[in-house]
């Protein structure tokens, strides 16, 4: 079973909450990071990477200078303004480039072709607490939703049986990534706010898992912050028929806790704690049903 | 006719691969000479539309059928529009999975199965 | 002068930051968090004009096309496949780039608009108002962020609220602009995502500086790196409670007195800080 964590917004908690399911599970449950280009799960849990490759997850345009006669035409066919002219030659600004081989097509002399671009590194950090599939991203690089798709495929070669779990902590957002992340899951669960901005980047992200398919619980984190917010965030998900599977106080143990690298669950005065063991609680009994 | 079978190696005794779109090679063999051919499947690298690609690769092998574990939504539309079926098949080797295909032991594709499983 | 707002990590106050110095400096604003755009919620802008977003993708016409695949073999995303019968066109994978239409050689290929989002434009408190909207299950934020660049006026001071993180949405959003503040925050995972904003802005040559928000005791592990790694710190937004709840009902923090005071300080560091690259740039030239 694979259940992801997303939540629209950015902030509302969606990698403590994964991190804290993962402490709370076995080891066997396979972690997944699909926060590419901020990935921040591996930080709560120590063990060493043993893997490590690069990917190549675009293509960019590179020209032959020798070939080249500054004609300009695939200037005029780059849709990206990618292509400037430089000196003798034209120069491909590689953070413009899509990779889409427009000007290779266009070009008389042949002077352009397209290489396989890396993105990022996808690894594997084994944790005392199980192995963790993640990535690192170029900070700029395109196609992160590619890489998104190689961390998920690198965490299913490590399933042990058909019974191995997966728990997955997505990137805040709706495009590519965030797809590329909830596609294929079983369950989703939205950590949100009790915030205007929260609230409105919910009913998108929900929105989009209804598109996929997709189960959802919703977790209301923070929810002492704006109880009035809260209230209508569950009228809604009362409206919509979407299950709220717990609220969690606003604690600023969970600063805290992310600094240690102790996980929240582990402090016992912590509301926010017993809080999110509760919501696992009844997420284990999925699981174990599904066993 | 031609079966085109995806592939973890390149001999007939190699074992099936059941992901369709990012199998290592494609077997095909032409059953008029009982021969087979081994091709490497370059959409294995692709990001996503791996299964377009494959089925694309498929359609220029111009098979008949298809012997493989999964099909994703995309790469069936493609070999629809071909006619080319698609037929599950589980792990085992080349050889044996054209065998079971010709004995009626493997199951039509009739509806895609998952995304992004192959 | 565009001043771009990016963090790194989601939910340090890009928004706030955006929307509140936006306000105080009276600049104009432009929301290119096109995946979840909140901007709107603070500046309660009145929209004027709404204009649909397009990316023109292939229409084959099944009378001409030989069935060649030229078109297919060029497409480097996957989006067309040649079958027996016809070319199938996998809408989400196309990027729009127009290689297919060079390619065929029987002409068989016209571009038609496909619309993915929109784009808003108005008033706040008579300054200018834009941003965008992805439409859900688009997976393509980037020309929507593309166009949004190419609808500021020139020469109108203009602040640009990034998405977070460190793709390419957010390159798009900073390409071009002239300054970029970095907010983060003080945690493990804040510290961790705001070397890869740095890194992003170092790569992309743009001068930058940093703003704290939910500032606390543990703040020095942010100072540190900045004093480590030379750079300029702008500010810093004390946590508040009161901040968080004011921030859940879409206020505008410059209407506090605590906060408005400190948004006036972050407002007149970076215009020192900004003037200061100008002239450093200018010395450079000479």
């Amino acid at each position: 079973m694979q259940i992801v964590v997303i939540s629209g917004k950015g902030g509302t908690g969606k990698t403590t909450l994964a991190a804290s399911f993962a402490y709370l599970g076995d080891t066997e449950l396979i972690k997944v990071d699909c926060d590419v280009d901020a990935s921040n799960l591996h930080l709560m849990f120590g063990g060493r990477n043993i893997e490590s490759l690069p990917f190549e997850g675009a293509k960019l345009a590179t020209v032959t200078e020798s070939k080249c006669t500054s004609c300009g035409k695939c200037i005029s066919f780059c849709r990206f303004n990618a292509i400037k002219i430089l000196d003798n030659s034209i120069a491909i600004d590689p953070m413009k480039c899509e990779g889409c081989g427009a000007c290779t097509q266009v070009c008389d002399e042949n002077a352009i072709k397209l290489e396989d671009e890396v993105t990022g590194n996808t690894i594997i950090t084994d944790s005392d607490l199980g192995i963790i599939s993640r990535a690192e991203m170029i900070p700029g690089a395109e196609g992160s939703g590619k890489l998104v798709t190689q961390v998920r495929k690198n965490a299913l070669s490590y399933s042990q049986s058909d019974n191995t779990h997966f728990i997955i902590d997505g990137s805040p957002g709706v495009g590519c990534s965030v797809m590329a992340s909830i596609t294929g899951c079983d369950y989703s669960v939205i950590v949100t706010e009790p915030t205007m901005s929260g609230f409105e980047d919910f009913k998108r992200v929900y929105a989009l898992t209804k598109h996929f398919n997709l189960k959802s619980v919703v977790v209301i984190n923070k929810y002492d912050i704006n109880e009035h917010v809260t209230a209508q965030l569950e009228a809604h998900c009362d409206e919509m028929s979407i299950q709220v599977a717990g609220r969690i106080p606003f604690d600023r143990t969970v600063d805290k806790s992310i600094n240690s690298g102790i996980p929240i669950i582990a402090y016992d005065e912590s509301e926010a704690g017993q809080a999110i063991i509760d919501i696992w609680n009844q997420f284990e009994q999925i699981l174990e049903e599904k066993k | 006719m031609i079966i085109v079978i995806s592939s973890t190696g390149d001999s007939k005794y190699s074992v099936l691969d059941s992901r369709f779109g990012r199998c290592s090679n494609f077997a095909v063999y032409n059953s008029k000479t009982d021969t087979y051919e081994f091709v490497e499947n370059s959409a294995a690298a692709s990001g996503h539309g791996a299964g377009i690609s494959a089925a694309q690769k498929v359609t220029d092998l111009k098979a008949n059928v298809v012997l493989t574990g999964n099909l994703g939504p995309k790469a069936k539309q493609v070999l629809d529009a071909s006619g080319i079926k698609g037929y599950q098949v589980h792990d085992m080797k080349i050889e044996d999975a054209v065998h079971a295909y010709q004995n009626g032991e493997a199951r039509e594709i009739a509806s895609a199965g998952p995304s992004h499983q192959g | 002068m565009k001043i771009a707002i990016l963090s790194g990590k989601g939910g340090t106050g890009k928004t706030t930051v955006s929307t509140n110095l936006a306000q105080i400096m009276r600049l104009n604003y432009v929301d290119c968090d096109v995946e979840e755009p909140n901007g709107y919620i603070f500046l309660k802008p009145v929209i004027q004009k709404t204009e649909e977003v397009f990316i023109p993708v292939p229409l084959i016409d099944s009378d001409v096309c030989t069935l060649c695949g030229k078109c297919a073999d060029s497409c480097q995303f996957n989006a067309l496949a040649r079958t027996m019968s016809n070319v199938l066109f996998f809408e989400e994978l196309c990027h729009g780039c127009g290689a297919c239409t060079i390619v065929c050689p029987a002409l068989a290929i016209e571009e038609v608009n496909r619309p993915i989002g929109n784009i808003s434009t108005g008033e706040y408190e008579s300054l200018n108002f834009m941003d965008g909207k992805l439409n859900i299950k688009e997976p393509m934020a980037g020309p929507i962020i593309s166009k949004l660049k190419k609808s500021i006026p020139e020469g109108i001071d203009t602040i640009i609220d990034c998405a977070p993180g460190t793709s390419c949405n957010v390159v798009k959003a900073l390409e071009d602009t002239d300054y970029a503040i970095l907010v983060t925050e003080p945690t493990k995972f804040g510290l961790h995502d705001l070397k890869l904003a740095v890194k992003l802005v170092r790569n992309m040559q743009i001068p930058f500086g940093i703003i704290i928000n939910r500032s606390d005791e543990t703040v020095n592990m942010i100072k540190v790196y900045c004093e480590t790694e030379t750079i300029d710190l702008i500010g810093e937004i004390p946590f508040s409670r009161r901040v968080a709840e004011m921030y859940s009902n879409g206020l505008l923090l410059t209407k506090d007195l605590e906060f408005g005071k400190i948004f006036h300080e972050i407002a007149s560091n970076l215009r020192n800080l900004i003037d200061s690259e100008v002239e450093q740039a200018g010395d450079a030239c000479k």
